[in-house]
């Protein structure tokens, strides 16, 4: 089946059929399941959280639904647009969005603030302004239910929602480092939701490197992937989650 | 109490059974669910985008689900209902309702094939391809196994834009019968 119409379409129903069962066959193959669309499904159905009403303070407090900002890194700085206010009916959640260029290293060393260096990119960071986390040329959402700042950094609680083009982070709270702190996303109480491979995993810690593209999880409770379900975890064991799969590393150290 | 029928695949416990059983469900239909939506919109991000609603309609609707109804049948349903609320935005690829009688009959006895222990539809689709007479067998690989256009395909091979069509309604017409030759058929153990 091709998206658009064309005379080599077919004209009768059961023909569609037919071309729609060639089309998914030669796409999914005799026993394969369309992985992603499945843990969309579950991501929205199982896998989600419940939705706690909201607590009146907030609802006074936080009318705005804070909107997009886009940082861009590529010189050395980066730019947020302006907030958007919403009505008091819609979820009160502030949004962040920010979309990061990330450039090559000898390209980025102009910037007066680039605090990051990685093998290949290099990632300009101020959390004076907003804050800014990611991997190479992706887009990163944000959604709380309050922000602010602390001594650490950029601090956003309630329900947090990290979402990019590979992972899917839910957390109770997400601290995005201030300047001059190791550049790493790091998050409590999360749940990880990746779509290809298909995994998800509940742990107490999460710690996002945007140059890797590596999250690692500590306090894992659970893993669940298409294979099957992992609950057995010691305290002191990492989750190395990256785009391609995933690894344990155990903490245990033996007596030999 | 058991909101759900179980599943074909049951994969792993799981610390919530209902959850567990839905997980099965999707995973036992989405594939079936994906062909019906797909030849209702001919387009196959909203036939995904299709089949994925529908699933969280009945998630949220697992209440009023009545256990002794066929689940497949429940979900084709709702994905008719998510196919005709989108077709009210694009009418592009209508459907009368005598089409699409058959194409839901189509489905309902592939999927009661199925729940019986016959062949998968795509099982059957594979056995027929290899049933397919040459000429036919390389115009389907090269349209849909490889992806190419129906233009690109008959530059590939050689031959008149024209044959091409006619060679893809052959085809089509002849998988067609071949699968309903095939329905109610037990799989074939494996390594038979």
């Amino acid at each position: 089946m091709k998206p658009e119409p064309s005379p080599y379409d077919p004209e009768s129903a059961s023909e569609r059929w037919i071309d729609a069962a060639l089309s998914e066959h030669a796409r999914l193959g005799r026993d394969g399941a369309d992985e992603e669309l499945v843990l969309r499904i579950l991501s929205e159905t199982v896998h989600q959280r419940p939705v706690v009403p909201p607590a009146p303070r907030f609802a006074r407090d936080w009318k705005t639904a804070i909107g997009a900002a886009a940082a861009a890194v590529a010189l050395g700085f980066f730019a947020m647009s302006s907030f958007r206010v919403g009505s008091s009916g819609e979820r009160r959640s502030g949004e962040l969005s920010f979309v990061v260029r990330v450039e090559a290293p000898e390209a980025v060393g102009k910037s007066p603030v680039a605090l990051m260096t990685g093998t290949t990119h290099r990632i300009d960071f101020d959390v004076e302004a907003g804050s800014v986390f990611a991997r190479s040329h992706e887009s990163v959402r944000i959604t709380a239910d309050r922000s602010g700042t602390s001594s650490g950094g950029m601090l956003y609680e309630g329900h947090v929602l990290v979402e990019c083009d590979a992972f899917r982070i839910e957390a109770a709270s997400v601290l995005l480092p201030s300047r001059g702190k190791e550049p790493r996303l790091l998050a409590d109480g999360v749940r990880v939701v990746r779509s290809t491979p298909a995994c998800v995993a509940e742990a107490e810690h999460l710690s996002f490197d945007p140059v890797s593209g590596h999250l690692v999880l500590t306090g894992v409770t659970r893993v669940e992937t298409d294979k099957g379900l992992l609950a057995s975890f010691d305290p002191g064991d990492r989750l190395v989650l990256s785009g391609g799969g995933f690894s344990v590393e155990n903490a245990r150290v033996g007596r030999y | 109490m058991d909101l759900w029928p179980k599943g074909n695949a049951r994969t792993h416990a799981a610390a919530d059974p209902e959850s567990e059983d839905f997980s099965d469900l999707v995973r036992a239909h989405h594939r079936d669910l994906l062909v019906y939506a797909s030849a209702l919109t001919r387009d196959p991000a909203t036939a995904r985008d299709l089949v994925q609603e529908a699933f969280i309609v009945a998630y949220r609707k697992r209440e009023v689900f009545d256990v002794t109804r066929d689940f497949a049948t429940w979900m084709r349903g709702i994905v008719r209902n998510k196919w005709r609320e989108w077709l009210r935005k694009n009418r592009r690829y209508d459907l009368g309702d005598h089409e699409l009688a058959r194409m839901d009959a189509d489905v309902a006895a592939w999927q009661s094939s199925l729940a019986q222990g016959g062949h998968s539809l795509f099982d059957a689709l594979e056995d027929c391809l290899g049933r397919l007479p040459g000429t036919l067998r390389e115009t389907v690989e090269t349209y849909y196994y490889e992806g190419r256009t129906g233009d690109e395909t008959a530059a590939h091979l050689r031959i008149a834009p024209a044959a091409v069509r006619k060679r893809l309604q052959r085809a089509r017409t002849l998988l067609k019968q071949c699968l309903d030759s095939k329905q109610g058929e037990p799989e074939a153990p494996e390594n038979a």
